[in-house]
């Protein structure tokens, strides 16, 4: 039972939760949905962050770019091109992974700081190229036809897709060889390569991976934008609300990037009344928990219960 | 393209590379003693260019004087943050700091709008208006000050760091933390001190910064990250290597600006960074292996 438990539990409780989802537009209104709607985007970018980030140790402040490359190539492909919708939005995600993966020779390069800062740098310099280039409408960026795309509903649809495909990615992936090659990585780089993991090649796989989720994300998102700009677009906001995401719910965990996306965006609309506010009670809560919760929030209750079934089993030994 | 006006660029930028090293310099120290990367630096330097608004408006100083006042506030603020929320964390790795720094930095900003709105607001002053001809160019006066405070200041800092007893016991804690605290050293202190310090050049940088550009509540991010390709360029904690990084910047950025036009000036600035990086991972001046 347990065994059963561990193996088909987690699967069983996706499918089960993506079915129950999938019914909220029939009753929440419209302000509700266009809330879920960013639940299930955050949970979406929150873990393919958490591929890189969490489960191999690169710190990537980059991550806004792949998001705005994504957006930029889907409404290229749409206005440009005259391509379908849904195929501009898998061009996004390729954009993106083909991206990463033209930086990844030098970038692999960085480690650690200089790894966080050549990426932060990296989406900088592409944000300033974006608002320069005529191409892409410059600074002031580009629209979709009106009435393209199947409205709210749908894209909370198509987007609790991609949440829930990324999640089980991550949940595939951690339990496969690739995910122990990362998590060896994350932990020493060195013993790692030692015991015979190819580091550039399992990197690489992470960020592809990562790059190509966030671009599809960046792809449909912009088409619901209906316009887009590079200074949002590509803005750090991006990189950091997702980053803070992961943080407050638990890095290297699968749990945790769904928690932290529930939280920060609940709290957001909470606090939606005072803007200015909510930002300053998540910096505050940011800086509570990492002194407090140091594996965020997931991360924390997953030790508590590790302890007490430890104590259990402690007990159990002892006997009566 | 015409010569005389890259030239023109190229002095200009150079002049404010010394503003560049200056405004960088706490980030580097900072970096240097901790290895603790204050992504809330570009924060401090907004908070003191607001203060000096403040402070010249409400009495009608000049900003220059009223660093004389920012200096010894901002020094106890980095003491305190440092003390309370930083040095607790010191031994957890990387991340930890960085993410407090980094939550620091949400609430600067948006204490920042709540307090003084999210208006563009500079500190205006004669000094932006008078130019000086040199070598037949003109070069705005207070890119000349604010290069000779600058340097100043930079070099006066790295005199503490080498020539003082407690310079000294900086240089112990950074080179190794648990042998200097053997030794008697206090390096929580040390820390707190280096963070103060830190924050005290951030009070010139930012009034600077106030006056040659000017700021907003959000405007910490682009310095922050022009900080970082300074402080990378400047190999990462070294005092006078931020100077060189400061400077280089400055005038990669000027001749760059005069090539390819104003609009990618910033971004020659980084493409520059993301070159220096990728010949030597640790920066001009960097060893190996400090990274």
């Amino acid at each position: 039972m347990d065994a059963a438990w561990r193996r088909y539990g987690p699967w069983t409780v996706l499918v089960l939760a993506v079915i129950v989802l999938a019914f909220i537009p029939s009753f929440v209104g419209r302000y509700g949905l266009f809330i879920a709607y960013f639940v299930v985007l955050n949970v979406a970018l929150a873990q393919s962050w958490n591929l890189v980030g969490g489960y191999t140790g690169l710190i990537s402040l980059g991550h806004a770019a792949f998001f705005g490359l994504g957006a930029y190539a889907a409404a290229t492909s749409v206005i440009v091109y005259k391509l379908p919708l849904y195929a501009s939005f898998l061009i996004g995600g390729l954009v993106a992974a083909l991206f990463a993966l033209l930086i990844s020779f030098p970038i692999f390069r960085f480690r650690g700081i200089y790894f966080a800062i050549g990426t932060l740098v990296l989406a900088e310099a592409l944000r300033l190229w974006m608002i320069n280039w005529e191409f892409t409408g410059g600074a002031q960026g580009m629209h979709f036809p009106i009435g393209i795309g199947p409205g709210l509903a749908g894209y909370f649809h198509i987007m609790l897709a991609l949440a829930a495909g990324s999640t089980a990615l991550l949940m595939y992936i951690t339990r496969s060889k690739l995910g122990i090659g990362l998590r060896a990585i994350r932990d020493n780089e060195s013993s790692a390569q030692n015991l015979g993991v190819d580091i550039f090649r399992t990197k690489l796989t992470a960020f592809l991976i990562s790059a190509f989720i966030a671009g599809l994300v960046g792809a449909v998102h912009a088409s619901r934008l209906g316009a887009i700009e590079p200074y949002s677009i590509f803005g750090a906001a991006w990189t950091i609300g997702v980053v803070n995401i992961v943080i407050i719910g638990g890095m290297g965990t699968i749990f945790g990037p769904i928690v932290g996306a529930v939280f920060v965006t609940i709290l957001a609309e909470l606090t939606a009344d005072f803007p200015g506010v909510h930002l300053l009670i998540e910096g505050a809560i940011l800086i509570l928990i990492i002194r407090f919760m140091p594996y965020g929030v997931w991360g924390f209750v997953l030790r508590q219960y590790a302890r007490f079934s430890l104590l259990d089993a402690w007990r159990a030994r002892a006997g009566p | 393209m015409d010569l005389f006006f890259i030239g023109a660029g190229a002095l200009n930028g150079l002049f404010l590379g010394g503003l560049y090293a200056c405004m960088a310099l706490g980030l580097s120290l900072v970096f240097g003693v901790m290895r603790f990367i204050n992504v809330a630096h570009g924060d401090l330097l907004v908070l003191a260019a607001f203060l000096s608004f403040v402070c010249s408006s409400a009495f009608g100083l000049h900003p220059l004087i009223t660093v004389l006042v920012l200096i010894p506030v901002l020094f106890v603020l980095g003491y305190a943050l440092q003390r309370v929320l930083i040095n607790p964390l010191m031994g957890a790795g990387l991340e930890p700091a960085l993410l407090t720094a980094f939550g620091l930095s949400i609430i600067a900003q948006n204490s920042f709008v709540q307090i003084w709105g999210g208006n563009t607001k500079s500190l205006g002053t004669s000094m932006a208006e008078s130019n000086t001809n040199l070598l037949g160019i003109d070069v705005p006066l207070l890119y000349i000050v604010s290069f000779v405070l600058g340097s100043v200041v930079t070099l006066g800092i790295h005199l503490f760091i080498t020539r003082t007893y407690m310079g000294r016991a900086i240089r112990a804690a950074t080179q190794d933390p648990a042998t200097a605290m053997v030794m008697g050293i206090n390096v929580n202190r040390v820390y707190a001190i280096t963070a103060a310090l830190g924050a005290a050049t951030a009070a010139l940088g930012g009034t600077l910064i106030g006056m040659t550009f000017s700021f907003t509540p959000a405007t910490g991010f682009p310095w922050l990250l022009k900080g970082f390709v300074i402080v990378v360029l400047g190999g990462m904690g070294s005092v006078v290597g931020t100077l060189v990084g400061g400077l280089v910047l400055g005038l990669t950025e000027g001749i760059g600006a005069a090539l390819f036009g104003t609009g990618y000036r910033d971004m020659v600035g980084f493409v520059l960074f993301l070159l220096i990086l990728l010949v030597r991972p640790t920066g001009l001046f960097g060893h190996k292996g400090s990274g």
